[in-house]
Order: C-alpha cells, then structure tokens, then sequence
C-alpha cells in the first residue's frame, strides 16, 4: 500500500504553551479507514488541522502525497488542498447559497465546467439523499441534513484523502450510523478515511483501526476496543 | 469595465449583510457630485455675469459746469457735447455700439425715485453714453481720449467691479476645490473601509474556500468583482440624485427668480461627473482584492 499522510515526530504547540500533540508517529495507508477518538479538547481538530494544511507543526516531519509539507510552495497548496476533502465540526457550510451551490464549490474553484458540475452535483446529492433540497437553503435543512450536504462538498472533487472532523457530533445515533455508513462507501471506492470523533461507543461497531488521542500523544486502541 | 462578462462563481450579492456598501458609495458619491455640480455652476455664472459687465461701460456727462446758463442752454450745450463724444470715439478700434441712452430711457430709469413727473427733463441731470466693446478693447486709451474731448465727463467701466467678483469667485472656487478634493478622499477612504468592514463577515467564506484548494487571485477576483458591482451600483444611484437634486434646485430658483444663468458644462466637466461610477467601481475592486488578498497571505 502506497503512504498518503505520515507523520514523524511531529509536534505542536501554541506560542510559548505546552505541547497540545507530541511525538506523533503514523502512516495513512491508501484505501484506508481510521477513527481517531479522544476526549474533547484532546487535540483531535488540532491533528485535524495539520492534515488539511491549515496549521504547520512545530516540530518533526509530515509527508502528504509524499511531499515535505514545509517545503511546498504556497502557490502548489491549493492543488494539494483539492485532493483533500474535509467535513468540519461546524459544518461551514454558506448559508447565502443553495445546497447545490455549496456542494459546487470545491468543483466551481477549481475551474469544472458548469455543465459537468451540474451532472456530478445532482448525481451525488441523489446520492446523498438530498436530491430533493437542491434548491433550499442549509438554515432550512435539519442538521443531518446540513451534516450530508457538508459530506457531500468533502467528496464531490473525488478526493484521495477523506477527512471528518466530528462529523457524528450533532446527529442522533441512527443518523450517526448512517453517516458512519456513507463514509464506508466512499472507501470502497478507494478514498482514505480518516474520522474524528469522542463518541468510541458509536465506533466500536465498525472493524476500522481505532486511535486514541490522549495526552498529548497517538495510542493504538484497535485491539483494545 | 465588464461587469457581466465574467460572473462571479460566488452569488455574493444574495448576502444581505453586503448591502450596506451601495448606501455608503451612494452618500458619498452624492455630496460629491453636489459639490462639483456647485463649483461648475459657480464657476459657469461668474464667467457668464463678467462677461455681461465687460460687456458694457458708460460715460456719464454732468451739466455741473453748465449751471449758471438757462435749461434750453444747458440743454444744448451739453447735446453738442455728448454728441462731440460720440462722434470722436465712434472711430475709436473695439468699440461695437455707441450710443446715448434716451431721454425716455432715462426718464423710465429715474421714475422710481423721482416720479412720473414732468420734473425730470427741467433737472439738470447727466447724459449717459452707452459702449459695448468688443473683446480685448484698450480700456486706456479710451479713459485718455474722454479726458481730452470732455474733462469734466466721468467713465464708468466696472472694471473694480469685475475684479472684485473674480478675487472673490476665485476665494469660493479655490474652497469648493478643496472641499471637492477632501470629498473625493472620504469616498474612497468610505469605500475602503466600507469594503473592509464587509471583509469581516466574509472572513469565514474566504477561508472555506482557501481550504478547499481556491488559488488566492481567485478568490480576491470573486470578492473583487462582487465589490465592484456594489459600489457602481451605489455610485451611480448617489449620481443620479445629485443630479436631480442639483436639477430641482435649479427650477425652483428659476421660479423664484434667482440669478441663475443658463449653464452650459464643458465636455471635460461632463466626463468627469460621469467617470465617477466607474472611478469608484475601480477603488471597490482593488481595495477588495488587496484586502482578501492580506487576509489570505496571513493564511498557511
């Protein structure tokens, strides 16, 4: 299996703080599926952060698509970017735009056609579910919905790298199952998942690898769960 | 400036919290235009009222030395002078007309003050010899050649007149310059900040689609253009009231019968009232890409 993300020694601090991450060392394998638990404020958005290049390590060494992430130029990220497709805690979705158009947007900024960003979106919010609240507005769908429409912008540029930061965090169960499930159809087709979440009950009924963020540092919980 | 031919992939103008832009740009744009309206039209009828004074001058023959003699003496001796006036400077370079103002005309000009009366033609008041120049007459020579015809006749030119309407036209013009010049700063300093102020809702928009992969012009061209259409929608609304304001103002002192010559704007004028929209559109839009553009650079 080819590395999508590996981390080495990295770690993080704010200014003059303590070290929130520290000593982390893992490797995302291509085609694979991972939840990341830990209590909040464990530095599960922190991780988060490093992996969507929103944030720099303070220390060590991140490859992603086997590039130094320190060493890319900043004119290169926004294509680095594009093969990373990220469901936010707060979903972000824009709240003047349609459904369609929120979902448009990774393919509208990366110059598709309109013609062909019409044909994907509706497709994958068929998909989604949603095929009939194309139109609406995200203050109008429930939170769940809200929560797919946000999935659905994470996947529509067919990203290499999935990642959810608490993407079960304002749904009820059933929701969250059905969330959890969406994601697993999305690795089948050979994206690699990454999930942030505190909620481990939710996570052991699913075989994936299991990490735990707690003090600071990255356990191995799979075989413990 | 297009605006239309590159849409913007963002429909940034369905958010309503960016609406407050136009009414800024429209303020601005309004007391601007009203104020070089002003300096136009102050500085169109000074030109226009010294031109309808050095347009004309008048000699005024007093029949003081004729005191002592009996009227139809007076009468003639003073008719024989103004005519030797009259006939001396007719031959004078640059003069149109010359000619003395009537004894009816006179008559209708002191009737006012004096009455219909036939009291007028037995007082011994001055003739008045009416001159229209033409342009660049030698106002000297004509002073000396009167001086040597008629001593004791007095020429009137306005000429005091007209400077002091022009150093106080140049006073009012020079403050309506500067007070245009502070005006056309505070729209674009309102505009920037108006369009920075608006920058901060649209924080967490710019961000999102940093992190989807958008390249940074395209994102400051999105916000650019959206700022743009903004401000030369809210410039051109503040033109066109200050224009119909401007033109209101007008009529009613037509009807209340002020002073108001028919103004007629140079071409230059014109051109530049109507640049404003799209001098404004162009501040928006390069305040709005520097300003994302900031906000981006301060971004991983």
């Amino acid at each position: 299996m080819t590395e999508v993300v590996s981390f080495r020694n990295v770690g993080v601090r704010y200014e003059s703080g303590p070290e929130i991450l520290r000593d982390l060392n893992f490797s995302l394998q291509r085609g694979s599926f991972h939840f990341l638990t830990g209590a909040s404020g464990a530095g599960k958005s922190t991780l988060m952060r490093l992996l969507y290049l929103a944030l720099r390590q303070t220390r060590g060494e991140i490859n992603i698509f086997g590039r130094d992430n320190i060493r890319i130029p900043r004119d290169e990220l926004p294509a680095i970017r594009r093969r990373i497709g990220v469901v936010f805690q707060d979903f972000r979705l824009i709240n003047h735009l349609s459904t369609f158009e929120n979902v448009a947007l990774p393919l509208r900024v990366a110059g598709v056609e309109d013609l062909q960003i019409r044909k994907n979106v509706t497709e994958l919010l068929e998909w989604v579910g949603l095929g009939d609240h194309i139109n609406a507005q995200p203050s109008r769908l429930s939170g769940g919905q809200q929560q797919r429409v946000a999935i659905a912008r994470a996947v529509i540029g067919r990203p290499a790298l999935l990642l959810a930061d608490e993407p079960t965090g304002n749904v009820d169960d059933r929701i969250a199952m059905r969330l959890l499930y969406l994601f697993e159809e999305l690795n089948k087709l050979g994206t690699t998942v990454l999930i942030a979440t505190h909620n481990r009950q939710l996570v052991r009924r699913f075989g994936h690898t299991q990490w735990l963020l707690e003090g600071a540092t990255l356990h191995d919980v799979t075989q413990s769960g | 400036m297009a605006f239309r031919s590159h849409p913007s992939h963002l429909p940034l103008e369905a958010d309503s919290s960016s609406r407050f832009l136009p009414c800024i740009v429209a303020l601005m744009v309004a007391l601007l235009t009203f104020s070089m309206v002003g300096l136009g039209a102050l500085h169109d009828s000074v030109g226009q009222w010294s031109g309808q004074i050095e347009g004309s001058l008048s000699i005024q023959v007093p029949p003081t030395e004729l005191a002592k003699r009996s009227p139809e003496q007076r009468e003639a001796a003073l008719q024989e002078t103004v005519n030797t006036i009259i006939d001396e400077l007719a031959n004078l370079p640059g003069i149109a007309r010359i000619e003395e103002l009537s004894p009816e005309t006179m008559a209708a000009l002191l009737e006012p003050w004096l009455g219909p009366d036939e009291v007028v033609s037995e007082l011994p008041i001055p003739r008045i010899i009416e001159i229209t120049p033409e342009t660049g007459f030698n106002f000297d020579a004509l002073e000396r050649q009167l001086g040597e015809i008629a001593p004791e006749a007095v020429l009137d030119d306005h000429r005091i007149w007209i400077e002091r309407i022009a150093d106080v036209a140049f006073s009012v013009e020079l403050a309506l310059t500067v007070l245009i010049v502070v005006l056309f700063g505070a729209t674009m300093l309102s505009i920037v900040f108006a369009t920075k102020s608006g920058f901060s809702i649209h924080h967490k928009i710019i961000e999102l689609l940093h992190l989807i992969g958008a390249q940074d012009d395209y994102i400051a061209r999105q916000f650019g253009r959206h700022s743009q259409r903004l401000a030369f929608f809210g410039a051109l609304v503040g033109l066109l009231i200050s224009l119909a304001v401007s033109a209101f103002i007008a009529w009613l002192g037509l009807r209340a019968g002020w002073p108001i010559p028919s103004l007629v704007f140079s071409p230059l004028f014109i051109a530049l009232i109507v640049a404003i929209p799209f001098i404004v559109a162009l501040v928006a839009y390069l305040t709005a890409t520097r300003t994302v553009l900031r906000v981006l650079r301060q971004m991983l």
